[in-house]
């Protein structure tokens, strides 16, 4: 932004020219679509130098934007999780969620697992764990449930409580218990000391683990959870986990402090979080955000509409942490298949034919996207993406697209020509400004009449609750395992399952991919399914994921790019390099 | 007479070149707006028929506002292409004729205007009117509720509007309308505080006619001309608004072609690709410009003591 005026207050020299043209050509190979390099950089854990303490990291995120509940048993908001994933611990957590690595956070070592096929786990916790005392450090009186629970130790009862809260079938919240299908293959847990619960499942389910690691498996105290089964309140942000919630200011910004009392995994003699704190600060314009990280009052960034100042960032301030890594969130299309029109399969096959993806990642992330599955291309279980890529619906080719959306015309039109509508969300915002681009995309293909609105993401949420949206087109949050990408959306008795999908033949496959505990077996029935849902379902149309493009000052050390909601755990490994020569200039302050 | 009328005009347009040239803006922006007519009627609705019969393309657009467009190259999006013979001035970040949807943005903008004010001004002038012809406790009641109205931020008024009911340009113009009443009774007021004791008022009350009649037959002409200098000067602000509105929060305004939207969505490319920004701001200020300076010119010529002698 700044290279600009300079440019063009003087003139140029050859050189100057021919050396600008060069850059260009770089930067122009640079941002080529989906040629981007993916990749991280390395794990705090891999660095030499000792850790320093203090400091404040700042960095933009949704935290606090607060779209459904805090209740960390209710939300379906990434960002939420993302801020329980600091202030609350888990049994287990994952260290490396691209590779699905999981360990142990409250348990003391991994779970004990009995039975061949498993169908009992033994859970050892760590002693000494201790709910926060946010009143110690922000200095404020305590809260009437900080005085309930703050600086107790957590025990046995509280994963148990933590679990059979959501398990509760009788709670007048139970629908919004949205991890309820994975507890429900829990047959019952048994406290057998202070520090150990025992899980019994009722059949043989691979990934247990996984569900002890998931999102919402948080613990939390029995004396923070009201009458009504709600703990929606700030005050209730009280778990054991590195950082103590201190502020939230609705679509402003959201503060966390050092836990000073934290237990610190398997290695409290680190004394981590070395950071005093983190501030997420609420930003979604690219200039605010390129603005605040050149002056350091952020101290990394990422695009929101337009990647090209990203691009120019790396090239004017070399030595920059830089990660391409798509999102784990994801666009797709939920249609319903027990009503019309979408309860006739040529027709949702016409629109998932019709649909170009390609366009889709262009026209909301400039090219940087790639194409989605039913499951991720970011995490192992996806289909190969080059099987995905060359499938109808999903092909790129010139040739190959005229032949998808004549296929998607001609069943559009033998199933009659129904008028299709559209609900977008309206969140994020180039979201919902494709919208009349793909009402357009829509007609041109199908050659049909196609309405879209655009309303509150709330909306849209509560419209899948309750069935009453036909199509609609929305940001989901992304999921690890295979089991949390399909079975919550297509198995009957899946929370997620908004389509009104109704399938034996499916459900079969979901429970046996839960049954196999060969890895590889359990990829290869993930690959079945996924096909089984593009060739025979189609009841949610995945699209296309955001490919980010990271950068981060030097100075701040264990960077890792949050490609998933809810691993903000991961900040307290993150430290600021106060000796290094870019801290120089960095404002203080919070 | 036709003669008498063309030579005033020849006059006029001699003595305010500005506002004649605005005029033609002006001008042009409808019959650019507009389309052919197509047999389909319905209520009035925004912005494809807002006189309650469809209107087709627009005559100077050359494509649809959503029509997007394939690098022959590469196959992907034309995006940010530079103006060229095919896309007047060029494509916008979703592939799209930037041209083509200034002048759909223009049906958008001006027939919201109009629309509002054609509501505004018709509610204003009737608050105007009946409080300045009754004075009073009429008066006093009627004026205290346009200052509580005008103590609105208009801008916070449009965000709640849309954020209250479901947004659409009728709610818009209605809003819109809302938040205009108050500025042109205020004119209306002062115009009929001076009419209402003119001979002309007191003989038609003499006869015993009616308020309605008197208000409607011997006030209603007489503040004709600062009704349009308002209404003109309005319309400015009524298109500065819609613009604003779409600019500040895209969400909840109607995704159809719009200069708000556009520089929304362009402002974020606008260092790499400005021509899209300018070209939306350009439309923006240019239609600004025309109606204010529109409005200056028709006050000038109706107002009596701004008249040469």
């Amino acid at each position: 932004m700044r290279a600009l005026p300079r440019l063009a207050s003087r003139r140029l020299s050859r050189r100057q020219f021919l050396g600008a043209a060069a850059g260009l050509a770089a930067a122009l190979a640079g941002c080529g679509g989906r040629q981007v390099q993916e990749g991280l950089p390395p794990l705090a854990s891999q660095e030499r130098e000792a850790p320093q303490r203090g400091g404040i990291l700042r960095l933009p995120g949704y935290e606090a934007a607060v779209l459904d509940t805090l209740d960390p048993h209710q939300t379906q908001f990434g960002p939420i999780y993302s801020s329980h994933s600091a202030v609350f611990s888990k049994v287990l957590r994952y260290e490396d969620p691209l590779q699905g690595v999981i360990v142990t956070d409250l348990a003391l070592q991994m779970p004990e697992v009995i039975g061949d096929p498993p169908l009992e786990y033994v859970v050892r916790l760590r002693p000494g764990v201790r709910f926060q005392r946010p009143s110690l450090v922000l200095g404020r009186p305590p809260s009437r449930e900080e005085q309930a629970v703050g600086g107790r130790e957590l025990t046995a009862e509280d994963v148990k409580f933590s679990f059979e809260r959501q398990m509760n079938q009788a709670s007048p919240r139970w629908p919004f218990f949205y991890r309820a299908y994975q507890y429900q293959v829990i047959d019952s847990i048994q406290v057998v000391d202070r520090y150990t619960v025992r899980f019994r499942t009722k059949e043989p389910v691979a990934p247990f683990l996984h569900f002890l690691a998931d999102t919402n498996a948080f613990i939390v105290a029995r004396e923070l959870v009201d009458q009504g089964d709600e703990m929606n309140r700030q005050e209730a942000m009280i778990g054991t986990g590195p950082f103590i919630w201190d502020r939230l200011e609705v679509l402003q910004q959201s503060r966390f402090v050092r836990n000073p009392d934290w237990f610190g995994w398997d290695r409290p003699d680190l004394q981590r979080p070395y950071l005093d704190g983190y501030t997420s600060i609420f930003a979604f314009e690219d200039a605010v955000i390129e603005a605040a990280f050149r002056e350091k009052r952020i101290d990394v960034a990422l695009y929101q509409a337009n990647p090209q100042w990203v691009v120019r960032l790396r090239q004017e301030v070399p030595g920059l942490q830089t990660a391409d890594i798509a999102l784990a969130a994801w666009v797709n299309a939920r249609l319903r298949v027990d009503r019309p029109p979408f309860n006739d399969f040529r027709v949702r096959r016409a629109v998932h034919l019709a649909t170009d993806r390609q366009q889709i990642i262009d026209a909301i992330w400039q090219g940087y996207g790639r194409l989605h599955g039913p499951v991720s291309p970011l995490v192992h279980w996806a289909l190969p993406e080059e099987e995905l890529s060359s499938l109808p619906g999903y092909r790129t080719g010139r040739r190959q697209r005229e032949e998808d959306v004549a296929e998607a015309r001609r069943l559009y039109e033998a199933a009659g020509r129904p008028p299709i509508e559209v609900t977008f969300s309206n969140i994020p915002p180039g979201l919902a400004s494709y919208a009349p681009q793909y009402k357009r995309q829509l007609e041109q293909a199908l050659g049909g009449q196609v309405e879209v609105r655009v309303i509150a993401q709330n909306d849209v949420t509560e419209g899948h609750r309750r069935g009453t949206i036909p199509f609609s087109f929305a940001f989901d949050n992304g999921w690890i395992d295979l089991d949390d990408w399909l079975y919550p959306y297509f198995h009957s008795r899946g929370t997620k399952n908004s389509f009104g999908l109704r399938d034996p033949q499916l459900d079969a496959l979901l429970d046996a991919q839960r049954r196999e505990f060969d890895r590889q077996r359990r990829r290869e029935l993930g690959w079945q399914i996924q096909r089984y849902l593009l060739d025979q379902v189609l009841a949610r149309l995945d699209m296309a994921s955001p490919v980010e493009l990271w950068v981060a000052w030097p100075y701040y050390r264990g960077f890792r790019p949050l490609v998933f909601f809810g691993t903000s755990y991961f900040l307290a490994d993150a430290w600021l390099d106060a000796r290094h020569p870019s801290f120089g200039g960095r404002p203080e302050g919070s | 007479m036709g003669r008498r009328r063309l030579r005033a005009a020849l006059r006029a347009l001699r003595r305010k070149p500005l506002g004649a040239l605005a005029a033609a803006v002006a001008l042009a922006m409808l019959v650019g707006a507009i389309g052919l007519p197509q047999p389909r009627f319905g209520l009035p609705d925004l912005p494809d028929r807002p006189l309650g019969f469809e209107m087709g393309r627009p005559f100077l657009a050359r494509y649809g506002p959503e029509d997007f467009f394939y690098d022959e190259e590469t196959g992907r999006l034309a995006r940010f292409q530079s103006p060229s013979g095919r896309h007047w001035l060029g494509t916008d970040d979703k592939g799209r004729d930037v041209w083509a949807r200034i002048v759909w943005g223009t049906r958008r903008s001006l027939f919201l205007a109009l629309w509002a004010l054609g509501l505004g001004t018709v509610g204003g002038t009737a608050v105007g009117i009946v409080s300045a012809y009754f004075l009073g406790k009429t008066d006093l009641l009627l004026q205290r509720l346009m200052d509580a109205l005008q103590a609105f931020p208009p801008l916070l008024v449009l965000m709640l509007a849309v954020s209250l009911v479901e947004p659409s340009l009728r709610v818009l113009a209605v809003a819109l309308a809302f938040v205009s009443v108050p500025g042109v009774q205020r004119v209306v007021r002062s115009v009929v505080l001076s009419v209402r004791n003119e001979p002309y008022v007191e003989a038609a009350r003499a006869m015993g006619a009616s308020h309605l009649r008197i208000m409607f037959r011997h006030v209603l002409p007489n503040v004709t001309a600062p009704v349009m200098v308002v209404f003109s000067v309005g319309l400015g602000g009524a298109v500065l608004a819609e613009a604003g509105l779409s600019f500040i929060d895209p969400s909840t305004v109607p995704q159809s072609a719009s200069w708000g939207l556009m520089l929304a969505e362009g402002r974020a490319f606008m260092f790499e690709h400005p021509h899209v920004v300018l070209a939306a701001g350009g439309a923006i200020a240019l239609a600004v410009m025309a109606f204010n300076l529109l409005g200056d010119a028709l006050r000038d010529l109706l107002d009596p003591r701004l008249r040469p002698l």
